[in-house]
C-alpha cells in the first residue's frame, strides 16, 4: 500500500470542464471518499486514476510511481498500475466460475498453481465467499457478486483500492450491512482507498476524510465531522445534510450584531458574519433538525423567530417532517411533535445557522 | 516492493501493433481491388503493357458504345421493376404477418425468409424449369391455353423474378423495424375506431416509411448488380445488362479492352456506392421516425377475422408458387431425363446426372472445392471479423471509426467488381500471380465479400457485453490483447459461431465474384453451375443445385439450432 497523490488533474469535453484542477493527497491506509452529485466528475477521476480514462493535464502517483504525468508525456496503461478497481456493476465475467474470476489476477501474474489457489482462498474467505467458489456470477445475489468483485481486487493487493459507488446498486438493508464490513476490512487491511458516491450518509460512515466535488472542481475536503459541521459554502451545506438555504441581506441589527434581513422583513440574528470577502446577499443554511416549530397559540415570542405558516406535513415514523412557508422562502423542518398545519413560530438558533456569502442575491444555493 | 509487480510494460506495443495490423490489413483487403479497378480504367492499355499511358478514353468508349448504353438502360429498367416487386411485397407481407393473426405466423415467417439463404442463381434456374420459355408449367399452359400468358425473358418478365429473389431481403428488414415500433401506437388508432385496414394505411404504413424507403434503395442497388436472372433469362434471348454485359467484355473476347473494362467497373461501383451513401443517410435518420423502445412488448396481433384464412391461402399459394415447386422442380429434373407435363416423369427415372456428379471430375472438384474454401474461409473470416469489432469496439485505437466504415464498404461493391478487381490484383501486382487460378484467391474475394454480414452478426452481440467486463480485466492487469483472448473472445463466443456458418453459407452459394476467379482446378460449385448452364447440360446442374440446396439446408438447420439454444454465457449476463 502506498500514498496516491493526485495534482491538478484536468481533463475537458469542448468547453465543458468534467475535471477543474483537482487535487488530493490519499495517505497511506487511508479512505478518502469524492462525494457529489451525479456529473461532479468523481468518477471520471476515479477512472483516470485507474487508467482508463486520459485527463488533458496534471498528474497522478502512487508511491514514487508516476501512473500519469500530462507535462512529460506519462500514461501507464491500466494493467500496469496495479489498483483493485471495484465497478458500481461488478463486472465479473460471466464466463468464469467465483474461483477463476479471483484467480485470473494471478494467473496474469504468473502465480504458481498451488499458490494462486491459497491467495485466492484467502480472498473469498476475507468477503465469506467461499463456499460459493464454483458458482457463475450470474447463480449469485447482487450483495454475493459484490463480495466476488472486491476479493477479485483484494486477491492480488493492490496498491490502491478504487471503488466506484459500490453500494449503489444494493438493497437499503444489504447496503447497511455491506458498508459495515467494507469499513472493517479496510481498516483491518490498512488499505489505501480511495471511494466514491453520490450518497452522503456512506461518505460519512465510512470516511476517514471526505473530498466533496461540484462542477469538475473538489470545494472542500476535509473529516465527515468537519464537512458536516463546518461546511465552507451552502451547496455543501445542502448537499451533506440537506440544510435549508434561505437567501437575505446582510444588516447591522439595533444591538450591534450581525443579521440577516429577508424579503418579508424578518430578520434572523447570526451569531457572526460569514468569513470571506462580503457580497450583497448572505445565504443562510440550516439544518431541519435544528429547526424548532411552535405552534403561534403558545405565544413565546423569543429571538431568532421566524413567522410561518406550516403548508405539508409529513408523518416519517421517527418524526414529522414539515414544510414551512416564510414569505416567499420554504423551509424544512424535523421534530418529533405532531403540529397543526396552520400559522407558527419557527425558532433558527443562531448558532445553528451556518452564514455563507452569497454570489448573487437571488440565486440558488449551488455555487 | 509490491508483491506482484513483475509485468511487462510490452504489452502495450503489442496489442497497438495488432490494432494496427488488423487495419492495414482490413484497408489492404477492401481496397486493393477497387484501387486497381480505378487505375486500369484510366489506362490505355492492360496495366501490364508498359506502353500504357494515362486516359480517360476507356470512359469515351465505354459510354460511346451503344451496347453498353442499352445494357445500361435495361438494368435500370430491371432495377426499377424489381425493385417495386420486391418492395411491394416484402412490405405488405411483413406487416401482414407480424400484425395480423394469420395461422402458423411464425412458420410463414421462416418460410418466406428462407429464400435469403438460397443462392439467387439457383432460384433462377428453378424458376427456368418451371416458368421457362420450355418449363414445366409454360408447357402445360400451352397444351391447355394454347399459349403461355408471360414471357420471361423480357425485361418485365425477369424484373418480377429479380423482385422475388430480393423480397425477403425487404421483409427481413421491415419485420425488424415493425418489431421495434411501438405497438401502442396501433392499439390506440385502433381504440379511436379506426379499422384493421385503416390502421395499416394510416399509422402503420406511415411509420414504416423510412424502412420502405431503405428497402426501394436495397432492392435497386440489388437489381444493378443482378447477374443470375439477367444470365439465365437473359442471355439466351439476347437481351443484354450491365453485369453481363462486364461478363461478355472479360471473358468473352481473347483480348479485352480493360480500359473500358475498369471504366465500367468503377461505373458500375460507383453508382451502386452513391446509392448506398443515401441508404446510410437515410437509416441514420431512421431512429427520428421510428419509435424505438428497450423491450418492445409483443403485441396481440389485430383479429382479422375470416380475412385470416384468405391471407393465409395467398402466402401458401405464393410460397408454393415462387419458392417451393421451383426448387422441387429442380430436385425432380435432377432425378429424371426430361420433365414435361407430357409424359409421367417416372417413365424417365433416373440416377444418370448424379453419376455425372460423381464420374467427372469437375463436379465433385467443385463441390469439394467449394466445402474447403467455406471451412476455411469462414473460419478465417470469422476471426478477421472477431479483431475488427474488437479493435472498434473495445479499444483506443485512433482509427476505430474508420476501420469500421472501411469493414462495411464491401456492401456497396458488386460482386462481379469484386472479381474482376482481384482478379486484376493477382495478376499484376508482383508477387501475387501465384494466387492466379487458386482456391485462395476465392476465399480471399469472398471474405471480402463477406465482412459486412459477418460484422453485423458479431458486432450487436458485442455491443451487449458491457465495457466494465473488459476494463475490469485490464485494471487486474490484463493487457489488451489478452482481454481479447481471455474475456471478449469467450464471451462473444455464440456469436462468432453464427458468423462462422452465416460465412460458411454465403461461401458455397457464392459465384458472382467466382466467375472471373476460377480456372480449371479452383471451380467451386457455383462457377460450375454456371459453365455446365451455358454448355446447355440442365440434368446435371439440377442435380449440382440439389446437392447445394441439401448443403445450404443442412447448414441453415444448424445454425437455427444453435441460434435456438442460448448458452449459459449469454443467459449469464
Amino acid at each position: 500500500m502506498a500514498e496516491l497523490v493526485v495534482t491538478g488533474l484536468t481533463q475537458s469535453y469542448g468547453l465543458l470542464r468534467v475535471i477543474n484542477d483537482v487535487s488530493f493527497r490519499v495517505s497511506d491506509g487511508e479512505f478518502l471518499t469524492l462525494l457529489g452529485p451525479s456529473g461532479c466528475g468523481k468518477s471520471t477521476t476515479l477512472f483516470s486514476i485507474a487508467g482508463l480514462n486520459r485527463p488533458d493535464g496534471g498528474q497522478i502517483r502512487v508511491g514514487n510511481e508516476v501512473f500519469f504525468d500530462a507535462a512529460a508525456g506519462i500514461h501507464r496503461t491500466p494493467e500496469e498500475r496495479h489498483c483493485g478497481l471495484v465497478f458500481q456493476s461488478y463486472a465479473l465475467w460471466p464466463h468464469m466460475t467465483v474461483r477463476e474470476n479471483v484467480q485470473f489476477p494471478l494467473k496474469l501474474r504468473r502465480v504458481p498453481a498451488a499458490q494462486a489457489r491459497d491467495k485466492a482462498r484467502w480472498a473469498l474467505s476475507l468477503v465469506d465467499m467461499e463456499p460459493y467458489a464454483d458458482r457463475y456470477p450470474h447463480e449469485l445475489s447482487g450483495g454475493q457478486q459484490q463480495r466476488v468483485a472486491l476479493a477479485r481486487t483484494l486477491v492480488y493487493e493492490p496498491q490502491v483500492l478504487l471503488l466506484d459507488e459500490p453500494l449503489s446498486n444494493l438493497d437499503a438493508k444489504l447496503r447497511l450491512r455491506a458498508r459495515g464490513w467494507l469499513r472493517e476490512l479496510q481498516t483491518r487491511l490498512r488499505l489505501t482507498t480511495l471511494y466514491v458516491t453520490h450518497d452522503q450518509d456512506e461518505a460519512l460512515a465510512l470516511s476517514d476524510r471526505i473530498a466533496v466535488m461540484s462542477a469538475g472542481k473538489i470545494v472542500q475536503i476535509g473529516t465527515p465531522r468537519q464537512i458536516y459541521r463546518e461546511p465552507e459554502t451552502a451547496f455543501i451545506a445542502d448537499f451533506v445534510g440537506h440544510s435549508n438555504v434561505l437567501v437575505g441581506t446582510p444588516q447591522r441589527l439595533a444591538d450591534g450584531s450581525f443579521g440577516v434581513v429577508f424579503g418579508d422583513d424578518q430578520a434572523l440574528q447570526l451569531a457572526a458574519p460569514p468569513s470571506g470577502a462580503p457580497t450583497s446577499a448572505v445565504q443562510v443554511a440550516i439544518r431541519p433538525e435544528h429547526v424548532t416549530l411552535r405552534p403561534k397559540s403558545s405565544g413565546a415570542a423569543g429571538s431568532n423567530m421566524l413567522q410561518g405558516r406550516i403548508i405539508q406535513r409529513d408523518f416519517l415514523g421517527t418524526r414529522f417532517e414539515y414544510l414551512v412557508a416564510i414569505g416567499d422562502a420554504q423551509l424544512r423542518a424535523a421534530c418529533t411533535d405532531e403540529i397543526e398545519l396552520g400559522e407558527i413560530h419557527a425558532e433558527l438558533p443562531a448558532r445553528h445557522c451556518m452564514p455563507f456569502w452569497s454570489s448573487t442575491a437571488f440565486g440558488n444555493p449551488t455555487p | 516492493m509490491h508483491p506482484f509487480a513483475s509485468m511487462k510494460p510490452s504489452a502495450l506495443d503489442r496489442g497497438a501493433l495488432i490494432q494496427w495490423a488488423v487495419f492495414v490489413f482490413t484497408v489492404l483487403l477492401v481496397a486493393a481491388p477497387i484501387i486497381v479497378i480505378a487505375v486500369q480504367s484510366l489506362q490505355s492499355g492492360p496495366l501490364y503493357d508498359a506502353n500504357r499511358e494515362w486516359t480517360f478514353s476507356g470512359y469515351g468508349r465505354l459510354f460511346g458504345s451503344a451496347e453498353f448504353r442499352v445494357a445500361l438502360g435495361n438494368s435500370l429498367a430491371l432495377a426499377l421493376v424489381s425493385t417495386l416487386v420486391a418492395t411491394g411485397v416484402g412490405v405488405l407481407s411483413s406487416i401482414a404477418l407480424v400484425r395480423f393473426d394469420l395461422p402458423g405466423r411464425a412458420w410463414l415467417e421462416a418460410a418466406m425468409l428462407g429464400p435469403i439463404y438460397i443462392s439467387q442463381l439457383v432460384l433462377a434456374l428453378g424458376w427456368y424449369v418451371l416458368y421457362g420459355p420450355s418449363g414445366y408449367v409454360s408447357l402445360m399452359l400451352r397444351q391447355w391455353l394454347g399459349d403461355v400468358p408471360w414471357n420471361l425473358a423480357s425485361i418485365p418478365g425477369m424484373g418480377v423474378l429479380g423482385g422475388l429473389a430480393m423480397a425477403p431481403m425487404v421483409m427481413l428488414f421491415c419485420t425488424s423495424s415493425l418489431g421495434l415500433m411501438d405497438a401502442s401506437l396501433e392499439d390506440a388508432a385502433r381504440s379511436a375506431g379506426a379499422s384493421p385496414l385503416r390502421v395499416v394505411r394510416s399509422i402503420t404504413l406511415p411509420l414504416l416509411r423510412p424502412a420502405i424507403v431503405y428497402s426501394l434503395l436495397l432492392t435497386f442497388v440489388g437489381g444493378l448488380e443482378m447477374l443470375s436472372v439477367p444470365l439465365v433469362f437473359g442471355w439466351p434471348s439476347g437481351l443484354e445488362f450491365f453485369t453481363t454485359f462486364l461478363l461478355r467484355e472479360t471473358m468473352g473476347h481473347a483480348d479485352p479492352d480493360y480500359g473500358m473494362l475498369g471504366a465500367a467497373a468503377l461505373s458500375l461501383l460507383v453508382m451502386v456506392a452513391l446509392l448506398v451513401l443515401v441508404q446510410q443517410r437515410l437509416l441514420a435518420q431512421r431512429q427520428r421516425f421510428v419509435t424505438v423502445r428497450g423491450k418492445a412488448h409483443r403485441p396481440k396481433p389485430i383479429d382479422i377475422g375470416r380475412w385470416r384464412w384468405v391471407l393465409f391461402a395467398a402466402f401458401v399459394a405464393y410460397l408454393l408458387a415462387a419458392v417451393v415447386l421451383p426448387m422441387l422442380a429442380l430436385v425432380l429434373r435432377s432425378f429424371v431425363q426430361y420433365l414435361t407435363p407430357l409424359i409421367s416423369p417416372w417413365q424417365f427415372l433416373t440416377l444418370d446426372h448424379y453419376r455425372v456428379l460423381w464420374e467427372q471430375d469437375i463436379y465433385l472438384r467443385s463441390i469439394g472445392n467449394s466445402l474447403v474454401a467455406a471451412g476455411i474461409g469462414a473460419a478465417l473470416t470469422t476471426a478477421l471479423i472477431a479483431l475488427v469489432s474488437a479493435v472498434v469496439q473495445r479499444s483506443e485505437f485512433r482509427f476505430a471509426r474508420q476501420l469500421e466504415m472501411v469493414a462495411m464498404f464491401p456492401r456497396a461493391v458488386p460482386g462481379m467488381v469484386v472479381g474482376i478487381g482481384f482478379l486484376w490484383v493477382v495478376l499484376w501486382v508482383p508477387g501475387l500471380q501465384l494466387l492466379h487460378g487458386t482456391l485462395a484467391i476465392m476465399v480471399i474475394a469472398f471474405s471480402m465479400r463477406d465482412l459486412p454480414s459477418a460484422y453485423a452478426t458479431v458486432a450487436p452481440s458485442l455491443l451487449q457485453v458491457s465495457k466494465e467486463i473488459d476494463q475490469s480485466a485490464r485494471v487486474v492487469g490484463a493487457s489488451w490483447w489478452r482481454t481479447f483472448r481471455s474475456i471478449v473472445v469467450p464471451l462473444a463466443k455464440p456469436a462468432l459461431i453464427a458468423c462462422y456458418f452465416v460465412v460458411f453459407v454465403s461461401f458455397v452459394k457464392e459465384y458472382a465474384s467466382a466467375v472471373f476467379l476460377y480456372a480449371p482446378g479452383n471451380e467451386v460449385i457455383g462457377t460450375t453451375l454456371l459453365s455446365t448452364w451455358a454448355k446447355g447440360e440442365v440434368g446435371p446442374v439440377a442435380a449440382l443445385s440439389a446437392v447445394q440446396l441439401v448443403l445450404t439446408l443442412a447448414l441453415v438447420l444448424v445454425l437455427a439450432w444453435l441460434r435456438g439454444s442460448k448458452s449459459r454465457v449469454t443467459e449469464g449476463n
